[in-house]
């Protein structure tokens, strides 16, 4: 088996995990796609100097934290307010997420789904409108029959809960 | 997730992007996407230079093949590396990639029909032989036709990609998820035999249990002349696992991979009831109609279909204590 192969293999294994944490640091618009390309040919550039013994995932979200410094040094505009410590901070809670049973990322994230579940109708209506029927706020707002700012609002605190239920879980899980 | 300890706004803005990010993972996964994404760094590595230390790096990797691995193979297009290893690397590499190639070739094959012999210990009765009918098409779908038991008579189980399904010659056909199917079986102690899901087999045995190729073989299958050299790999158990089997042995076809036999072998103590080996060995490549794998493909169209996971769960015909057929 050639390198490029079992790099092949590395990236298939994190590229939802490695998606998601660039989405977490720059927000999901086009810009993480470039942040994803220079994040895996940096890692395939280091493949030498990776450890073999530790896990893949904290070291490639090390390296696109680099490669979102970087940006932001460089002056992209996009790019919003993420230093080193909230990089890091965003890369301990993949590390909590990655210690959930599952055998791929996707699966890690089923406590997600259970709080989703939970959450009560009028947040998890909105979360799936916008989320899985990837309807825009106005949208969403004609189809509840609320205003625009009310359906920002339901989402964010939905996020909020979201957030707390998943922290509960982990730490439940931790215990 | 450890809590921050300090909140501070830029914290909280990078709570609300990790959460979004997650719920459009979760909420609306985008494979075309990540696969183009994927396909992008490919390429681009292509104009890169190989790393150097990258091939002499393959030797530290570890002998006992990581999930991850077993995840890519399966994710398509690696059978032709996967055949290369087995003839290159050591002999605990060799038995893991063996064992890859077949797991790979389940998945991706059509319908293969397999006869299943359980033999079962039962605190009274002793050792019993339970004859099964199974027909695995790709990763997803089986079909398993269990022998006569009092008073469901003879039960089809099966799975495919939507849901689990249990068609008893007499009663109702139940319909669920495959927690709810098997919980719904294990309930009623309705089937004596595991539900062998070959692909999960596999990939346990390529994930829980330490390797080695055994001597190359000749298999004939049952009441034919179909002949073939088998490769064989016996795997050993690494840690304790409740209800799993402590060795499983592999016969897998040396040109296809395909499985040609497979037995798994408890070892338990003579007053401990469950299955003490269980031998699956292939008898063809049987053309089935096309609801084969559905529940609709075993009972007429009379039958009262009732769902799992509706809150009217039916009450069953009671298991009888003894139902070893």
């Amino acid at each position: 088996m050639d390198a490029q192969s079992l790099f092949e293999i590395l990236v298939r294994e994190h590229a939802d995990m490695l998606t998601a944490y660039i989405h977490s640091a720059v927000g999901r618009t086009a810009l993480a796609d470039d942040v994803f390309q220079e994040t895996l040919l940096t890692a395939w550039r280091r493949l030498d100097v990776y450890d073999k013994q530790r896990p893949f995932g904290p070291w490639l979200r090390g390296i696109a934290a680099r490669v979102v410094l970087s940006l932001r040094r460089q002056g992209a505009r996009e790019i919003p307010s993420c230093g080193e410590e909230t990089l890091e901070y965003l890369s301990d809670r993949f590390a909590d997420l990655e210690h959930q049973p599952g055998d791929s990322f996707q699966d890690k994230l089923d406590i997600l789904r259970d709080c989703v579940e939970h959450l009560p109708d009028q947040y998890r209506t909105p979360v799936r409108l916008h989320y899985a029927d990837e309807l825009g706020v106005s949208e969403m707002a004609q189809r509840l029959g609320v205003a625009v700012e009310a359906v920002k609002k339901r989402l964010q605190r939905a996020r909020s809960r979201l957030l707390e239920c998943v922290n509960r879980k982990l730490a439940a899980a931790g215990n | 997730m450890k809590d921050p300890t300090e909140h501070s706004e830029e914290r909280d803005e990078a709570d609300s992007r990790l959460m979004d990010a997650l719920l459009a993972l979760v909420l609306r996964p985008d494979p075309a996407g990540r696969e183009e994404r994927i396909q992008r760094v490919m390429a681009s590595l292509e104009a890169s230079p190989t790393p150097a230390q990258a091939q002499t790096a393959r030797s530290r990797w570890p002998s006992r093949v990581p999930r991850r691995w077993i995840s890519l193979a399966l994710a398509g297009g690696v059978l032709a590396m996967i055949a290369w290893w087995i003839q290159s690397a050591s002999p605990s590499q060799r038995a893991q990639a063996m064992v890859l190639q077949s797991l790979a070739v389940v998945r991706s094959s059509g319908c293969r029909e397999y006869r299943m012999t359980a033999v079962i210990q039962h605190p009274v009765l002793g050792q019993r032989e339970v004859v099964s009918q199974l027909f695995v098409d790709g990763e997803q779908d089986f079909a398993l036709r269990h022998p006569p038991i009092f008073p469901l008579g003879v039960i089809w189980i099966g799975k495919n990609d939507r849901q689990a399904w249990v068609v008893p010659e007499r009663g109702p056909v139940l319909v669920g998820d495959q927690q709810r199917v098997e919980r719904w079986l294990a309930d009623r102690k309705a089937v004596t035999t595991p539900l062998l899901h070959l692909p999960t087999v596999l990939q346990r045995m390529a994930e829980r249990y330490v390797l080695e190729p055994l001597e190359d073989t000749v298999w004939q299958a049952a009441g034919s002349d179909d002949r073939r050299r088998c490769r064989r790999v016996l795997g050993q158990l690494s840690e304790a696992q409740p209800a799993a089997p402590q060795t499983v042995e592999l016969w897998a076809d040396a040109e296809t991979g395909s499985v040609c036999r497979l037995i798994l072998s408890w070892h338990r103590a003579a007053e401990t009831p469950g299955p003490i080996q269980i031998t699956v060995e292939l008898l063809g490549q049987p053309k089935v109609p096309a609801d084969w794998f559905e529940h609709t493909g075993h009972h007429g169209p009379e039958r009262r279909v009732i769902s799992l996971e509706s809150d009217r769960i039916p009450v069953p015909a009671r298991a009888p204590r003894d139902n070893i057929p």
